[in-house]
């Protein structure tokens, strides 16, 4: 498409050129006659000289005399009288005449004239001239270019097969080879997406397998209680059997409910607003209250007004939930918890600081693997708290550290995040 | 019968104690790799359940020092890990079976009684000294025309002495093979079930040496 306009184009300015240098050429041709003729020899008016009629009648040239004072009685062209020295385009009897005007003196002018037709014709044959390579040449460029495209794209339509051809499950970089310089970078940028969409999905798939294989545990426990429960041979035993078929039950609930978590976490693409903080704290720390009780742990909260940031209410009362409920699970009867929020201008700063044995420094970083419990572990944990909690914190933009206590032993998880204006 | 049981899970460690308690063994269990290499050095047991999966000393590395000494005490592993490979590096390890979790009591036991069958030299389930013929799955004695079953103590002390006829076993050494750690033993509980088998096959059924012990008699 661009070819032919561009032929178009072509055509058209070398038309006008051709015109233009055409007229040039007869203008010149007309004035060099004027001047050739010297004043006496100026044809008189009654006498006017055009070249005979059997001689190439288009471009027959006329010279004849223009005078003001006695009209011409039999002049071969009507011609204006009252004409300027110089060009004019006139038109004699329906026809264009190009007319060149020379002024000797007062009332004394000679005019040489020829009839345009020539002119345009000229121009025509010229600019046909210039336009006929082109106008051949523009179908062949057509042929010529597509043939060219096409085979360029040819690898880029080998690739998009090669692309779809592949299993959605385990992406593989394209071939890079063969490809026109101006697509490589692109299809660099792809092969980096897919081995990022791979590395995605293998990852996915070893959770899959590892949480498979976390269940058996509790699965294991759940199977081999009922049996002993069944093995019961007296009511008493019956229902002191059925008290660990019970925590056993308890445990495989808050793993399949963490693993629910986890998963939505990975799904969610809820809108974000504005969060208070303090308010997620409060709502915490009455969830797990009981389990504070339990231990007679000395449990309390350091706030100091409403801190607002940007997330949803479910995702910041899932992460301080995780690691309130480490922090618990893991100081020994008797101890302290305490969640402390406070703001340094710009950032919101929760801490959960516990009494517990810390995290050795060779483990700091596994802990946040999926599954993984520290070695000397307490009971009932799933293994996934600190999982779900960097989870949410690379979502809404925040910031996990874990640190030792420097007063005495225990462990402060720190998160913080960027305030928002309240709303 | 008494049992090493090695596991870290402390809600599968209980219910498992519990079972095999259930069947007439006695278990001690510990809940890391180390602290179960030392228990086995004080050769109280005739059988160890072994999880894989365990913290300071991992299972595989613990059966592995354990057979590079010649200790052939029988081990079974429980594990979850259920991968062929994984089942077929444990018996090579030195593994008497393999059992993937979840799975179920009577499977183990049956096992369990499989392997100290073989370590008795013996092929049926029936332990016996000519006189007495003690079913290992059933608990149930033959003794001339008379069938009868024993508590699960009693069992036993029977099977702990039919094990080995003709050999004296002391007080110790049955309290050994019928307690665990953490059991309390009353003093006169062996004499007790002693005396509970005896009326149950006669009295010439387990004899008393005074002051070395107890034995059935070997096969005639």
């Amino acid at each position: 498409m661009a070819i032919v306009c561009m032929g178009l184009l072509a055509g058209l300015a070398s038309f006008w050129l051709a015109f233009d240098e055409a007229q040039e050429y007869q203008d010149a041709s007309l004035r060099q006659i004027a001047v050739l003729i010297p004043p006496e020899h100026w044809p008189t008016m009654e006498k006017p000289v055009a070249t005979p009629l059997d001689v190439d009648p288009d471009a027959r040239i006329v010279v004849q005399a223009l005078t003001t004072s006695q009209p011409l009685t039999a002049p071969l062209l009507k011609l204006p009288i009252h004409l300027s020295g110089g060009f004019h385009t006139v038109d004699v009897a329906g026809q264009n005449w190009r007319v060149f005007v020379r002024r000797v003196a007062p009332g004394k002018k000679l005019a040489v004239a020829q009839s345009t037709d020539v002119r345009s014709d000229a121009a025509f044959d010229s600019a046909l001239r210039t336009l006929m390579p082109l106008l051949l040449l523009v179908p062949l460029l057509i042929v010529f270019a597509r043939y060219l495209v096409l085979r360029s794209l040819a690898p880029v339509h080998a690739l998009a097969q090669a692309a779809d051809a592949q299993n959605a499950g385990y992406p593989e970089p394209l071939p890079a080879s063969e490809v026109p310089e101006e697509i490589a970078p692109f299809l660099r940028a792809i092969n980096r997406l897919l081995e990022r969409v791979k590395l995605l999905m293998t990852q996915q798939r070893r959770f899959v397998a590892d949480a498979a294989h976390e269940l058996r545990t509790p699965l294991t426990a759940l199977s081999l209680q009922a049996q002993n429960l069944e093995r019961a041979e007296s009511l008493a035993e019956c229902k002191q059997r059925l008290l660990p078929l019970k925590s056993g039950l308890e445990r495989s609930r808050h793993l399949l409910d963490q693993l629910l978590s986890l998963a939505r976490q990975q799904a969610a693409e809820a809108a974000h607003q504005p969060v208070d903080l303090a308010a997620i704290a409060r709502l915490v720390v009455e969830d797990l209250h009981p389990l504070a009780e339990q231990k007679n742990l000395d449990f309390g909260l350091e706030l100091q007004g409403a801190l607002w940031v940007e997330g949803t209410e479910a995702a910041l009362r899932s992460l301080l939930r995780n690691a309130v409920d480490n922090a618990l699970r893991y100081s020994p009867e008797n101890g302290e918890v305490t969640i402390r929020i406070h703001s340094d201008g710009e950032e919101g700063i929760v801490e959960v600081i516990d009494s517990g044995p810390g995290i050795p420094p060779e483990e700091s970083h596994r802990v946040f693997d999926a599954f993984y419990r520290l070695p000397d572990s307490a009971e009932g944990g799933s293994g996934l708290g600190l999982t779900i909690a960097r989870h949410i914190a690379d979502q809404l933009g925040g910031q996990i550290t874990l640190s030792s206590r420097s007063d005495r032993q225990g462990l402060v998880f720190m998160y913080r995040q960027r305030l928002v204006t309240s709303p | 019968m008494r049992m090493l049981l090695v596991e870290d899970d402390r809600m599968i460690g209980e219910a498992i104690t519990v079972a095999l308690q259930d069947a007439a063994y006695a278990v001690d269990w510990v809940r890391d790799g180390e602290t179960a290499l030392r228990a086995i050095g004080n050769q109280e047991h005739q059988a160890v359940l072994l999880d894989l999966g365990l913290p300071k000393l991992d299972g595989r590395d613990l059966l592995r020092k354990l057979r590079a000494t010649g200790n052939t005490l029988p081990v079974i592993i429980i594990t979850a890990r259920d991968a062929l490979a994984d089942r077929v590096d444990g018996l090579d390890l030195g593994a008497d079976d393999y059992l993937v979790k979840p799975f179920e009591m009577d499977e183990l036991l049956a096992r369990l009684r499989a392997i100290i069958r073989r370590q008795g030299g013996q092929a049926t389930p029936v332990l016996s000294n000519g006189l007495l013929q003690l079913n290992l799955s059933t608990r149930e004695v033959q003794h001339g025309d008379a069938q009868v079953l024993l508590t699960a103590r009693e069992f036993a002390l029977l099977q702990a002495l039919l094990l080995r006829p003709g050999t004296i076993l002391s007080r110790a050494q049955l309290e050994e093979r019928l307690y665990g750690w953490n059991e309390a033993v009353e003093s006169n509980t062996i004499d007790f079930l002693i005396h509970g088998i005896r009326k149950k096959l006669g009295a010439k059924a387990i004899k008393n040496v005074r002051g070395a012990g107890w034995m059935v008699a070997r096969q005639p």
